[in-house]
């Protein structure tokens, strides 16, 4: 049964097989405070890429992960861990691999998935709908905690056909979207989310923090900035952070939402939506980094702001949602300093920008020519003078160009007109040939006027000398 | 010789005669007793005696009948003590001064003159009168006719396409019609539209849908070996354009396609994008015909050279078949010089070196070897006009510096003025034409039939307002509802 669950599609031990970030810096964080925070599955997946990503901290993390696998049921998990903690410290005691409870807690997941399912059995043959909702639900649950998503998806989906009231309905959506997040499937976190989004329940507050924040994150696993920025700033902060603490804590929410937001909003939306924000404010005091490198930014420190961002880069590293988007969301914030500096100038020398965003002994002029190419940043280089300069176009000579090129288009296109009607009128369209058998590839018939005039064969084969 | 010239003088009362009534009656009577009912008798003492039988006619007044002598000594045998050139330079006399009103009763023989022109003068010469013929029965040179044809291949194939450019720089807008005219209009009517009597004067060959793309694909060749990018595409996309029934893609428009593709790329360095009108069958056509063509189109605007490089190799036996190699190198060398163009999004100045460096050629996918090269190129680009800069030569690559002009020059109010006055008589003109055309549709059997088909169904939406159950319900299914009746 282990080797079926390592071998499921988008199950966790696979997606982490590749760790493509190595972090040697020595984080801020610590293990045991940062992990408190969470709880459910997500615990385990977070420790994991700490062990996998972090230089400094491998060896703590893999054993607060071999942990975390044995107090659990899910036997894949267990061997993923021992097998990296081997590799990472083979001398550890935890890293020797505990056969005896593999096989007990084997033994004992196959008898509950038995009895679990055996149970659903006889609840369906009592159509008895809440039974058979609460069966489904326990054996969803056991196979989330054994590591076989795909089995519990289907299980879970299966609690909906027999929903009666709305905390049901929000129930199976957050299995689902649950099990979604594990398996990094981010369309399907948003499409359970949504369904779940606009129902009112009793306890609509927790709910509602619950699904910004899971769709939050979900927008940035698809790489959706800006709306996940906007999802997560409306997290309410009076609820208590457990209600979404099997996704994310209040620290990540103001990490995520404050990156995001300084990625994608302007001077002026960053000081009315994040530091003007009340309930925003509530998350931002847990990272006093994110506020401060706002408000610089805001302000117009743009080189201090960078070495904030710069300085906390390996924490965020070894997140597990904001590490594959590290490097795009601080490109994005670096080009938008850039921009924002440049905004109020004609022009800048190539040296001040530099001494402001370049790093040591690397000049900023790649990334600026980049920039202009993507249309970013409206400017030109003066290679001669060493000078970024702003594009002032001569209003004059926009309107005047502008003007003749509409003139001359629309006389272009009134004679292609009145061309075609009158060859039409004529009737000297080219039709078609009727019988696409005898045809060529997409009814491409020569005419017959093509093979009696041979002169356009013999003039094609000129034109190879003329031109 | 008296006989003839008194038998020729005929017509000079006529041409005096006011009405247009009498001059049509006269003219018609004159042309066919000089031409098809010429007495054997005067056509010998032509033959016999050419120089003086050609002054027996002024060719200015008497075009109908000067042309009528001419015809007769170039088919028949004169004496040899005659010059050939003598002959000759009298037709390009008469080509000078003919009066365009008078040739519309010979057409059929004044087109067979031009049709054998090519055999009579070189084809520089030939090509000249033949421009001036069609401009002088036709100044705006809007109409197609079977002559435009023969000029633009002639004046392709001798590679003599300058005298032609007066004709091929022509919009064509109007087609020859087979119609008669109304009853109360004459031939010889000034005011009557080229292309309604075009066909019926004989000044016309019948014209097939492949006269038209022959001709437009001809000019476009023609401005390519002029290296006129713009206008070539122009006539390309007449080509390409040209409307189609039922589906039909002609042979001459998928190659032209071919060619449109990459012209497009050497004018505007982008792959050229569709012309709205063009309906979304052929372009499927196109496209399934055309891949390597779209293919490298795409790699162009990249900065993938070696992929470009590759994929123009790739294609090498395709370029030939298509016989569009020449074509494609020229392409592939405006590769580069489009990437340095396209430095101008992103430096005002930019040094020789750096120029090098960031620019690679699609020849070799490579930067080019020395700075030397780049400074050659860029003047070359600058001196063509490609490339609208200013090139300060230093020292050293790394001091030599390109410096990008604005795009486009400002012009003056006033110049800009005359030039939106053309654009506003132009486009004023052609509303005319539009409400001609539209005038003349509407007079069309289709457009009599769509009308009494919309009249048909008036009537019967009025009838039935929607309780008229004895009428068109179909197979007593009522549950479809009332089917549209059409």
């Amino acid at each position: 049964m282990a080797e079926s669950t390592t071998s499921q599609p988008g199950s966790e031990a696979q997606a982490y097989t590749t760790p493509d970030v190595i972090v040697t810096d020595v984080p801020k964080l610590d293990i045991d405070l940062y992990i408190q925070n969470y709880v459910g599955r997500t615990r385990f997946e977070r420790l994991i890429l700490i062990g996998k990503c972090c230089v400094p901290l491998r060896v703590e993390a893999l054993k607060a992960a071999v942990a975390e696998a044995k107090s659990g049921l899910d036997i894949a998990r267990y061997n993923d861990a021992c097998a990296l903690l081997s590799a990472a410290a083979p001398g550890d005691p935890d890293a020797r691999m505990d056969g005896a409870w593999v096989e007990n807690t084997d033994i004992a997941n196959r008898a509950e998935t038995a009895r679990l399912e055996t149970e659903l059995k006889g609840y369906r043959n009592n159509l008895i709908k809440e039974s058979i909702r609460m069966g489904n639900e326990d054996l969803g649950k056991h196979f989330e905690s054994i590591g076989k998503l795909v089995e519990a998806t289907e299980a879970y989906n299966k609690m909906r056909h027999d929903v009666s009231t709305t905390k049901h309905i929000f129930d199976c959506g957050m299995h689902l979207a649950s099990v979604a997040f594990q398996r990094h499937d981010w369309a399907s976190v948003l499409s359970n989310v949504g369904k779940i989004s606009n129902m009112s329940g009793d306890d609509e507050q927790e709910q509602q923090a619950y699904i910004k924040v899971a769709s939050g994150v979900a927008l940035l696993g698809m790489g959706n900035f800006h709306d996940a920025a906007m999802t997560l700033i409306h997290t309410n902060p009076n609820v208590s952070p457990a209600e979404y603490s099997t996704v994310a804590s209040p620290n990540d929410v103001a990490i995520y939402g404050g990156l995001l937001a300084l990625a994608t909003m302007d001077r002026t939306a960053l000081q009315s939506r994040i530091l003007d924000n009340q309930s925003f404010r509530t998350f931002l005091e847990h990272e006093p980094h994110i506020r401060k490198a706002i408000s610089l930014f805001v302000n117009g420190r743009y080189s201090t702001c960078l070495s904030i961002l710069e300085s906390t880069r390996a924490d965020y590293l070894l997140d597990i949602y904001l590490q594959p988007h590290i490097p795009a969301i601080y490109s994005l914030i670096r080009e938008k300093c850039i921009v924002q500096y440049f905004i109020p100038f004609s022009c800048v020398t190539l040296d001040s920008l530099d001494a402001a965003f370049g790093k040591p002994g690397q000049s900023v002029e790649p990334e600026l020519i980049r920039m202009i190419r993507d249309g970013s940043l409206k400017a030109r280089i003066d290679a001669r003078n060493k000078l970024l300069v702003a594009v002032s176009s001569d209003p004059r000579l926009v309107v005047q160009t502008n003007a003749l090129h509409v003139a001359r288009k629309y006389e272009l296109e009134a004679k292609e007109r009145l061309r075609r009607m009158n060859i039409i009128g004529a009737g000297l369209e080219v039709i078609g040939v009727k019988k696409p058998q005898t045809g060529g590839v997409g009814g491409a018939e020569p005419e017959e006027a093509w093979f009696e005039e041979n002169r356009v064969a013999s003039l094609l084969a000129e034109q190879a000398q003329d031109a | 010789m008296d006989d003839a010239k008194l038998f020729f003088d005929d017509l000079a009362p006529a041409i005096t005669s006011s009405t247009s009534k009498a001059y049509d009656a006269a003219a018609k009577t004159y042309a066919a007793s000089v031409t098809t009912r010429l007495p054997a008798g005067i056509r010998t003492t032509i033959l016999r005696d050419p120089i003086q039988s050609l002054q027996l006619v002024d060719p200015a007044t008497n075009s109908i009948g000067y042309l009528a002598i001419i015809d007769v000594l170039l088919r028949g045998s004169i004496p040899p003590s005659v010059s050939r050139q003598l002959l000759l330079d009298s037709t390009l006399q008469f080509l000078f001064k003919f009066d365009p009103i008078q040739i519309r009763y010979v057409g059929s023989l004044f087109r067979a003159l031009l049709e054998d022109l090519s055999g009579l003068f070189s084809p520089t010469v030939a090509v000249e009168l033949l421009a001036n013929a069609i401009l002088r029965i036709d100044p705006s040179g809007s109409t197609f006719t079977s002559t435009h044809l023969v000029m633009a291949k002639l004046a392709y194939d001798a590679n003599c396409i300058e005298p032609a450019l007066k004709v091929l720089d022509a919009d064509i807008l109007f087609y020859p019609r087979n119609t008669r005219f109304e009853d109360t209009k004459r031939l010889c009517d000034t005011e009557l539209e080229p292309y309604a009597y075009m066909s019926l004067a004989g000044l016309t060959d019948a014209i097939k849908s492949t006269s038209i793309l022959e001709y437009h694909f001809v000019q476009a060749m023609s401005y390519l070996s002029r290296r006129d990018w713009r206008k070539s595409q122009a006539a390309l996309e007449k080509v390409i354009g040209h409307p189609t029934k039922d589906k039909g893609v002609s042979k001459i428009m998928s190659e032209s396609y071919k060619k449109w593709i990459l012209v497009g790329l050497l004018k505007d360095g982008r792959p050229p994008s569709f012309p709205h009108y063009i309906t979304s069958v052929t372009k499927f056509t196109f496209n399934g015909l055309s891949e390597p063509y779209s293919n490298l189109a795409s790699l162009f605007t990249t900065e993938n050279a070696s992929a470009l490089k590759e994929e123009a190799v790739k294609g090498q036996a395709t370029w030939e078949e298509d016989k569009n190699l020449t074509l494609l190198e020229e392409v592939i060398s405006s590769y580069q010089k489009w990437q340095i163009i396209n430095l101008r999004r992103i430096y005002r100045q930019v040094s020789i070196a750096q120029i090098r460096q960031t620019t690679l050629s699609a020849h070799t996918a490579e930067t080019l070897q020395s700075d030397d090269e780049v400074l050659a190129l860029v003047s070359d680009m600058i001196e063509s006009g490609m490339l609208k800069g200013q090139l300060q030569v230093g020292p050293t690559a790394e001091e030599s510096y390109l410096t990008f002009l604005e795009e486009h020059d400002l012009m003056t109010e006033a110049e800009f003025a005359a030039e939106v006055a053309r654009s506003h008589s132009s486009i004023e003109a052609l509303t005319k034409q539009y409400r001609a055309t539209n005038e003349r549709l509407s007079s069309t059997k289709d457009y009599a039939r769509h009308v009494v088909r919309e009249q048909k169904r008036m009537e019967k939406d009025m009838a039935d307002a929607g309780v008229g159950f004895d009428a068109n319900i179909e197979d007593e299914d009522l549950m479809t509802g009332v089917l549209g009746t059409i």
